[in-house]
């Protein structure tokens, strides 16, 4: 039941009410991005969660690994099982959610990290596609608000920086590790390959951080697209829905008049002179 | 003549004359109903009187002096004119009317819905270039927008040929009118010449100027024997020996203007003369004519109405493929790999409306859409394109598209200058329109309380009442009563004299 039918009715309301429908079917898409967004970072936080755990594990196996009293063979243990953690962090951080890498940038259909075990070794890879721009996916959230989607998998692959300021990446401080294992060099585990995989904890307690950050600002978004969602249908709906009881009233007294010019009308009408004449 | 038998004819004359005025009266209740009838009076005139030496002066009886037309002519010429008036607003309404109908705003279906439809497809895909389905989808939605911009300016098209027609017709029925008013002035002079005011032809040369006046402005003169002369828009289309005729320009080709028997006709250089109203004079040569009211100028009105419609409708829909072609292929870099999203690039802005398409290559492989900054989607999770053309329903573009320069960067499109959003410039086309059409119904509106109060003031000088011609039957059939009565008695008297005087 609408106030306007055709634009002649009332061309201005009309033209408002044009604006007001697009502005609202732009806030409605602007919702679904949010939400998906808010899923997205959710997953995120799954992942890296498991990240930290294993990166724990990996930390109390090397602090152990660093005992004096352990053997060639433990350490040998020690090795493989810090191998199969890191290859379940390696899942965890190839999560695919919607048909895109959690981590893969820009790249979202090609799996970030892989393990490479060929002549033997285990190698840690990040596929860093070539000529790849920004790591990050920006989504827009509102008119003109945009937010970047923390995925580039490069922030978690560089998990520090040594003395020089030179980038030590996972790779190397696995490699490290595992030849600091082979070798028993109880004096760099527990020195400074202890530190190092402290460091890369840091560095994924910091990504979660970021992550959350953004997760609380979507949330936000998303509390002010409902609230403006409700301004706009309340203001269209003021603007283009009829008042049900003050229309039947207008239409009530409307019948009133009408019915009583009807009576008058006959009345008049059928009075003539002939009916006085003889 | 005095004496008895004088006064039997002054009875009979009186008679006579009573019997004359009732029929008279009967004709009037007879055509009570008629529409445009003049109510007719009889006038009496005491006869010449007679003299006679050393008495005086005689009367003689009664005399029918007129029948006259009870009309208020100024009222009539105010009746008409207001008629042009009124069927200029309703043509011009009635027509926009039927535009309003196409454009079906403001609804679910209209296109006002069909364009937010089409930037929510490139924003989705934005966020989630890596779908198939996005690119599958925001080919459909642009399919749909399309094809309702065609229907539109389809309709629009038809519309204005069915317009066009419309005028021509009423330009044919014009020259009926005209051609029955030459026959009505020969009638009516026949008449005149006589002595007679011929009534009733009177009355149907009246109800030919009204529905004359009705299609267009014209102004009547009138001679001594009441025949009339119509000047069309200031130039004489008929008098007291010649008539002409009114015709329509209908089509265009190659330059030439035709109206629609095929004549071909000339007139001002430079001009779009179709919808041009001309009269043809004797010679051959047409008169152009600018008509001022009456349904055919509403027509005129509407078809320049439509016409903006049209041009606005492609000047939108050029804009609108030009500003997504321009992102879409990065500026025309065809060599690398751009691709035009609508028409490949070969959009004309006149014809736009009718002949804008998704280009064929992404209407068949929907995969080749390009959503990122690579034209060649080798990221796939970049959607930033994307949401660059979907960012245009919020940038102010100008009217002028050759003005807009591309940056590659940014992929925006700047140097635009002063303009309005796409959006908005559809919106100021429905709202034009809307206030047109409310305006012509406002205008209706206080024409027919008009037309109302000179109707009736009409018919309160013309028209017949039921009332008053009873009285006046009463009055005419008593005197007729009493001439009997003294026909009797003049009568009895002669009978006395004839039969019973005398031997």
């Amino acid at each position: 039941m609408k106030q306007v039918n055709r634009p002649s009715d009332d061309p201005l309301k009309v033209s408002k009410i044009l604006d007001l429908k697009n502005e609202i079917k732009q806030n409605q898409q602007y919702k679904t991005t949010i939400s998906d967004s808010i899923d997205f970072t959710n997953v995120q936080d799954s992942a890296l969660d498991s990240m930290t755990s294993s990166l724990q594990r990996i930390y109390t196996l090397t602090q152990q690994a660093a005992n004096g009293t352990y053997s060639t063979d433990d350490r040998q243990a020690i090795k493989t099982e810090i191998m199969s953690e890191v290859e379940t962090m390696v899942d965890s951080l190839n999560t695919n959610f919607g048909g895109r890498y959690i981590f893969g940038g820009q790249a979202s259909s090609e799996k970030p990290f892989s393990v490479n075990k060929e002549n033997g070794g285990f190698e840690l890879v990040f596929n860093n596609p070539a000529g790849a721009p920004n790591g990050n996916v920006m989504k827009v959230i509102g008119r003109g608000v945009m937010v970047e989607l923390q995925t580039d998998g490069a922030k978690l692959f560089n998990a520090s920086t040594d003395g020089e300021g030179n980038v030590q990446n996972l790779n190397a401080l696995f490699s490290d590790l595992f030849q600091a294992l082979d070798s028993d060099d109880t004096e760099a585990l527990g020195g400074r390959l202890l530190t190092g995989v402290d460091k890369a904890m840091n560095n994924t307690v910091n990504q979660r951080t970021n992550i959350g950050a953004i997760q609380n600002r979507l949330i936000a978004a998303r509390d002010r697209n409902e609230a403006e969602y409700l301004n706009l249908e309340t203001t269209r709906s003021n603007t283009e829905d009829i008042d049900l009881a003050e229309t039947f009233m207008k239409y009530s007294m409307q019948m009133v008049s009408y019915q009583a010019s009807l009576k008058m009308g006959t009345r008049i009408l059928q009075t003539n002179i002939l009916d006085y004449v003889r | 003549m005095s004496g008895l038998f004088g006064t039997l004819n002054t009875a009979t004359k009186g008679l006579n004359a009573q019997q004359t005025a009732l029929q008279t009266i009967g004709h009037n209740v007879a055509n009570a109903n008629t529409t445009g009838y003049t109510r007719q009076r009889v006038t009496m005139q005491a006869d010449l009187a007679q003299s006679v030496a050393g008495v005086g002066q005689i009367g003689t009886g009664v005399r029918i002096g007129n029948i006259d037309r009870v009309s208020d002519q100024y009222v009539n010429t105010q009746l008409r004119d207001a008629h042009s008036t009124t069927e200029k607003h309703k043509a011009l309404s009635d027509i926009i009317g039927q535009l309003e109908a196409t454009f079906n705003e403001p609804s679910d279906t209209g296109l006002s819905n069909q364009i937010s439809e089409v930037f929510n497809a490139w924003t989705y895909l934005a966020s989630n270039p890596e779908q198939a389905s996005a690119r599958t989808m925001l080919v459909q939605t642009t399919e749909t927008f399309t094809d309702t911009l065609h229907h539109m300016a389809n309709s629009m098209d038809s519309l204005h040929k069915d317009t066009l027609n419309e005028l021509d017709k009423s330009a044919f029925d014009a020259n009926s009118t005209l051609k029955q008013l030459k026959n009505l002035n020969h009638q009516i002079w026949q008449a005149s010449v006589r002595g007679f005011t011929p009534n009733d032809l009177l009355d149907q040369q009246d109800r030919l100027l009204t529905d004359l006046a009705g299609k267009v402005d014209i102004t009547v003169e009138r001679d001594r024997f009441n025949r009339v002369s119509v000047d069309v828009a200031g130039t004489n289309v008929l008098d007291s020996s010649s008539r002409k005729e009114l015709a329509v320009v209908t089509k265009e080709e190659n330059g030439t203007f035709y109206l629609s028997n095929g004549d071909s006709v000339e007139g001002p250089e430079g001009e779009n003369l179709i919808g041009k109203v001309i009269v043809k004079n004797e010679d051959g040569s047409a008169t152009f004519i600018n008509p001022q009211k009456g349904s055919m100028k509403g027509t005129q009105d509407a078809l320049e109405v439509l016409s903006d419609m049209q041009s606005d409708l492609n000047e939108f829909a050029f804009s609108f493929a030009t500003a997504v072609n321009l992102i879409h292929s990065n500026g025309r870099e065809y060599d690398n790999g751009g691709v035009d999203f609508f028409n490949n690039g070969e959009l004309t802005k006149e014809n736009a409306a009718l002949t804008i398409r998704v280009s064929e290559s992404l209407r068949k492989n929907p995969e080749n859409v390009v959503s990122g900054k690579d034209l060649n989607n080798t990221f796939s999770g970049d959607g930033s394109r994307a949401q660059a053309i979907s960012g245009l329903q919020h940038q102010n573009l100008s009217l002028n598209s050759e003005s807009w320069a591309f940056n590659q960067d940014s992929m925006k499109i700047e140097g635009s200058g002063v303009g309005s959003t796409l959006f908005s410039r559809y919106n100021s086309m429905v709202t034009e329109m809307g206030i047109v059409k409310q305006q012509e119904d406002n205008m209706l509106d206080t024409q027919s309380a008009l037309m109302h109060l000179l109707t009736q003031r009409r018919e309160s000088i013309s028209g017949v009442d039921i009332n008053e011609e009873v009285v006046d039957m009463i009055k005419y059939s008593s005197a007729f009563q009493a001439n009997s009565r003294v026909l009797q008695t003049i009568s009895d008297m002669l009978d006395t004299l004839i039969n019973r005087t005398g031997v």
